[in-house]
């Protein structure tokens, strides 16, 4: 049997999340009410870069493969360089975000 | 399951990653901060020190590679092992049960980045410097001593710990 080695598997359905992240981050929708939502907070390039994503989609996935399916995305969005400044990257289902109070954020609030 | 109980099952199924540290180191901070408008100077140095381990680990995980993803443990293994061909093992008194906070800023000047440079030698000096001053202040046996704390003691490790939290991207890239 052939050894694939990798240094990590990247699942078809989260492949075709990443795609669908990556569409939105370079066409973002103007309806207020779409998903998924993309929080990018940059406040500058000497400072890390966060990221939030509120999605239905999320349902299902672990904690960890959505922050690996944001990266993936931001990564193909804005390359290998901004990819290295993020320190934090973690996806939320609107249920989540709102209980956390992640939904309530406004652009203004995202530093 | 009671409170306790389910924290405790939380923290054993736990493997935090760099991201949950970059999170935790966030929230400690607010924490010392609501102590330090408490006047619970003592307290907030304590945990003032736990923030600026966190944000040193983040920085030398990230050199190693780590996206926020990466599992803290596994580089904390990876971070020990290339303390030890770099030679830094020699410093082991400093190693403090992995708390050592110069330890982690010795090993993270020496570490090469992705394109092969080592931090430069004006952040090493600040660097040096704003550590040195919160060990001066702090250190993780604090937890069995009883004090007031004073005032200066707490805003000068406050101001190095911000320095190493605002300076952090520049120490990981």
């Amino acid at each position: 049997m052939p050894l694939h080695k990798t240094s990590r598997i990247i699942k078809p359905a989260h492949l075709a999340l990443q795609r669908e992240l990556v569409e939105e981050w370079q066409n973002p929708s103007n309806d207020r009410t779409a998903e998924p939502v993309i929080y990018e907070a940059d406040p500058g390039s000497n400072e890390p870069i966060e990221l939030y994503v509120v999605w239905s989609k999320w349902h299902g996935v672990s904690a960890a493969n959505r922050s690996e399916v944001i990266l993936d995305a931001f990564e193909a969005v804005r390359g290998r360089n901004q990819v290295r400044r993020v320190a934090i990257a973690t996806g939320w289902t609107p249920e989540e975000a709102r209980e956390s109070g992640l939904e309530t954020l406004k652009d203004d609030d995202v530093e | 399951m009671s409170d306790g109980q389910q924290l405790r099952a939380r923290m054993r199924q736990q493997n935090p990653s760099v991201q949950d540290f970059e999170i935790a180191a966030a929230n400690r901070l607010d924490d010392a901060l609501a102590l330090l408008l408490g006047r619970r100077l003592f307290g907030a140095v304590y945990l003032l020190g736990y923030v600026a381990e966190m944000y040193l680990k983040i920085a030398v995980y990230r050199r190693l590679g780590a996206r926020p993803t990466g599992q803290a443990a596994a580089f904390f293994r990876h971070a020990r092992q290339r303390a030890r061909e770099l030679g830094l093992w020699q410093h082991q008194d400093q190693w403090a049960s992995g708390h050592g906070l110069m330890f982690w800023a010795r090993l993270l000047w020496s570490l090469p980045n992705a394109e092969g440079h080592t931090l430069a030698s004006s952040e090493c000096r600040a660097l040096y410097r704003h550590v040195r001053r919160i060990e001066d202040r702090w250190a993780v046996e604090m937890r069995y001593l009883t004090d007031a704390g004073n005032w200066p003691d707490a805003e000068r490790v406050l101001a190095s710990v911000e320095w190493i939290r605002r300076n952090r991207l520049a120490l990981w890239r």
